[in-house]
């Protein structure tokens, strides 16, 4: 069933919000979620802090995919998170039983699921090249954090950092993921 | 774009730039099937694959948590309370309906009477009922309230009290009510003139005022009315009105006469009237004094009633001759609304709809 159009133009209006980055629509989308995903938590034996921890995830999401261009408005926002929070405690569960999560399919994309990479955000790899991350110059982070995070094109970064052209970012970009992997065999080592 | 076919080392996963694609969903699905397959055969392509997503995965880990924290600084801080556009339009269109719904029962629902939900239904119910059913619900009425309120009544009749200061000018809305209602009888215009559009009212009282055959005392608070010139609009509205003021009134006497019958047959005291008495206004009780005092050209007047009478006592001063109240005259100028012409003067009083005042006055021993 279509959802009503009263909430297809306010879940547009959201959506615009985040393509332009303004932060302002999470905080709405936060507000307008908080009681479904708590209850959903609370629900499922989670505490109030998994509840906001979920939705805040949830929001992540979609703002993620949202800014990549890879979000397909089929439904309503709230049923999206919903459904992104819902596999997200799923998989929290299952690794709390130290079970597998499953083989994800990583291309699949449906509404609320779970990409593979998305599910390795939480993992412990991932906690290791954030704190890699942490030891490189503030340029090479905010150069890598535009490209992989934000998605924004070489031209799109050249102009925001103020680099020559799209080569100059190609290039530099190049040595500061060399230079994150140096830091991340490093610590593998140890 | 180079692919695994065009490549000539068989594993796509040494082109970094393939790789990167490949993480970031960046080739179309086909392509990208294709590469997959060779990963289900090629365990270094995987672990290549898989570092690269590593890598992603914690670049944009970092991302979040940056962005996570400064959403749930502004939540915590009260920056996520800002109220959206539609909740405000929600939130606008309650208090619409709670005003409309406020002005609505202030307006049109009363009459400057409180009276219970119970109250306004059964009322309500009573306005669509032809007179002589009125009647009948009327007596339903008084007997539900007698059973309800009892004792209670006699106790708070005493502090009942109609009328209130004159609302000709200070009260607009209640004029508009009238203004808006044809001129119902024939009699709203008297022999000396025509009657000024005036606004009575009864302040409001316990409801415990209907069981007035029980509990047989209320006050009311009279106008002295001008014998001005009535506005040419009003004027216009009572011709319209005369000839269904007509209709009414012959209607209002054949409920009258049946309602005789139903008291004749039932063996009440058929002595119908009411009985008109004067006294000074030394003779108010001190709480209507004090009232009095507040509004000098209000007339107190106190109605009693019981099973076989009715007594309208007027306080003023001075006192007509009793010639004049063997000659006064009353009549009804609304549903709620009567005149008493007495020697000079007419005295307007707004009645309680739900107390029945007899419509003419009783001659005789005072």
């Amino acid at each position: 069933m279509k959802a009503p159009l009263f909430f297809l133009d306010t879940d547009a209006k959201i959506l615009d919000l985040i393509r332009k980055g303004d932060e302002e629509a999470l905080v709405m989308l936060y507000e307008a979620n908080r009681r479904m995903i708590m209850a959903y938590a609370a629900r499922n034996n989670g505490t109030a802090d998994d509840g906001q921890d979920l939705l805040q995830d949830a929001l992540m999401v979609l703002w993620e995919r949202v800014r990549a261009g890879r979000f397909e408005f089929s439904a309503k926002l709230s049923t999206f998170l919903f459904a992104t929070a819902k596999n997200l405690w799923m998989r929290r569960l299952a690794k709390q039983r130290r079970e597998s999560p499953g083989i994800l399919d990583p291309d699949s994309h449906p509404d609320g699921g779970i990409s593979l990479l998305e599910s390795l955000i939480e993992s412990e790899e991932a906690t290791m090249v954030q704190e890699a991350l942490m030891t490189i110059g503030e340029q090479c982070r905010q150069l890598l954090l535009l490209f992989y995070w934000e998605e924004l094109s070489m031209e799109e970064i050249a102009g925001r950092m103020g680099f020559a052209n799209a080569d100059t970012v190609k290039s530099k970009k190049y040595q500061c993921k060399k230079a994150l992997e140096r830091i991340l065999a490093g610590v593998m080592k140890e | 774009m180079k692919t695994t076919m065009q490549n000539q080392n068989p594993h796509w996963t040494s082109d970094p730039d393939l790789v990167e694609r490949y993480v970031l969903y960046r080739i179309d699905s086909a392509e990208r099937s294709q590469l997959a397959d060779h990963l289900r055969v090629c365990e270094d392509c995987v672990c290549v694959v898989r570092n690269e997503e590593v890598l992603v995965a914690g670049i944009r880990a970092h991302g979040r948590a940056a962005l996570k924290g400064r959403l749930k600084e502004r939540v915590a801080t009260g920056q996520g309370r800002e109220f959206s556009w539609y909740q405000l339009a929600g939130a606008a269109a309650a208090i619409v309906v709670l005003i409309t719904v406020g002005v609505h029962n202030r307006w049109f629902m009363t009459d400057g009477v409180q009276r219970s939900p119970e109250t306004l239904d059964m009322m309500e119910e009573k306005q669509s009922l032809p007179l002589k059913e009125q009647d009948d619900a009327e007596k339903r009425d008084e007997r539900i309230s007698m059973d309800q309120k009892g004792e209670e009544a006699r106790q708070q009749s005493e502090g009942a009290s109609a009328g209130a200061p004159d609302q000709r000018k200070s009260v607009p809305q209640r004029q508009m009510q009238y203004e808006s209602t044809p001129a119902p009888v024939a009699e709203s215009l008297s022999p000396r003139g025509p009657v000024e559009p005036y606004s009575l009212s009864a302040k409001p009282v316990p409801s415990t005022v209907m069981m007035l055959q029980k509990n047989p005392e209320v006050w009311l608070e009279g106008r002295i009315l001008e014998g001005e010139t009535l506005p040419s609009q009003v004027l216009e509205r009572k011709d319209r009105a005369e000839e269904e003021s007509k209709r009414k009134a012959a209607e209002m006497s054949a409920a009258r006469r049946s309602k005789e019958g139903a008291r004749m047959e039932e063996g009440i005291d058929q002595q119908e009237g009411l009985q008109l008495i004067q006294r000074p206004l030394a003779d108010l009780p001190q709480s209507q004094q004090t009232r009095q005092r507040k509004d000098p050209e209000s007339v107190p007047a106190l109605l009693e009633r019981s099973d076989s009478l009715a007594q309208l006592t007027l306080f003023l001063d001075p006192l007509h001759p009793e010639t004049d109240l063997d000659r006064a005259a009353i009549e009804q100028v609304t549903r709620d609304s009567i005149v008493i012409d007495v020697g000079a003067q007419r005295i307007g009083f707004k009645i309680p709809r739900w107390v029945d005042v007899p419509l003419q006055l009783r001659k005789g021993r005072r």
